[in-house]
């Protein structure tokens, strides 16, 4: 195998895939996080975790749990299967290799992205209340002749980030395909 | 099927978490309240249980005070004190509000109620902020009963 046989952006993809399982096995770590007020309720989020309580009570989905290891199987072999492309790129079952890791971290990251804005939306036009994909805002409720005003803050962590960058080095991995194959 | 009912793959355990919830919520009870002198101020005293198993925190807490017989009469406003106060996890303290008199509120009480053994105020418009949460309650608080000095 020569140096420029090697697929690099496909080779960096299923380095930094490879980390984002080891990231979620080792420390759960989210892609999203939720904050309500202080300590009333959290959620972390992933295609490859899931963690949410509300006033201390923890929120189980049972659904999730399978996605989840849906999630984490997709990317484990989206990992392996885009290294052992990368370093056999010239071989003859190469292109099918690439052309089942290539697409995982982008579907994963496009239904993640679509899981977040349809779920926003959803509590907004059903329940009113807004929650912003990053940033803070206020939700205000009445109950009785009580008001409650309770902040809610989110953000994406930087292993979101990574998710992405992933994601590009998949496409990059597809491109640089057409090169080393000159 | 999931354990015999496909509508639990999907949806969480909601009777679990509701006992959970109503958990998270301390339970508040009235301990009593006293007239401090020379000043004419009061201080009121709840009994602040935490039924959960994490801390419960309280930052402040603002309200109004009326005369009960006398409906209209602003007496003062008050105020937590010792606020932030933490309360652990399966644990009770004594959250103190402190109530300052207004001037009208001060002539009110020595005109009308001086030596009351049975006087009763309204706390109203209360603003609590608590774990970063703020809540406007709408129901009012009976204090009472209180003995004014003669």
């Amino acid at each position: 195998m020569e140096f420029r046989e090697v697929n690099w952006p496909g080779l960096a993809c299923s380095i930094s895939a490879a980390t984002i399982v080891l990231l979620s096995v080792l420390y759960e770590a989210p892609w999203w996080r939720v904050a309500i007020g202080d300590g009333v309720g959290e959620a972390e989020i992933s295609p490859l975790n899931y963690k949410a309580n509300l006033a201390g009570a923890s929120i189980e989905v049972p659904i999730i749990w399978f996605l989840n290891i849906g999630s984490k199987l997709t990317m484990t072999s989206c990992a392996v299967v885009m290294f052992l492309y990368s370093v056999t790129t010239q071989k003859s079952f190469s292109r099918q290799l690439l052309g089942f890791a290539y697409k995982k971290p982008l579907l994963l990251l496009g239904l993640f992205a679509v899981m977040l804005v349809v779920s926003t939306m959803y509590v907004e036009t059903f329940f009113g209340v807004y929650v912003p994909l990053m940033g803070t805002s206020t939700v205000l409720f009445s109950d009785g002749g009580a008001t409650v005003n309770v902040p809610v803050s989110t953000s994406f962590t930087w292993v979101f980030w990574l998710a992405v960058v992933t994601a590009v080095l998949a496409i990059g991995a597809k491109i640089y395909d057409w090169k080393v194959r000159e | 099927m999931y354990r015999g009912d496909i509508t639990e793959l999907v949806t969480p355990n909601i009777e679990e978490l509701r006992d959970k919830i109503k958990n998270f919520f301390p339970t508040v009870e009235y301990v009593g309240c006293k007239v401090i002198s020379p000043e004419l101020s009061l201080k009121v005293m709840f009994n602040v249980t935490n039924n959960s198993d994490g801390d419960f925190k309280f930052t402040s807490m603002n309200f109004s005070v009326y005369c009960s017989q006398h409906g209209g009469v602003l007496l003062g406003y008050g105020y937590g004190t010792g606020l932030p106060l933490t309360i652990s996890g399966q644990s009770s303290r004594i959250l103190s509000l402190h109530v300052i008199f207004t001037t009208e509120g001060r002539i009110h009480i020595g005109t009308e109620h001086r030596g009351d053994r049975d006087f009763h105020a309204i706390l109203k418009d209360m603003v609590v902020v608590a774990q970063g949460v703020e809540v406007e309650l709408g129901d009012e608080i009976d204090v009472g009963p209180i003995e004014i000095p003669p």
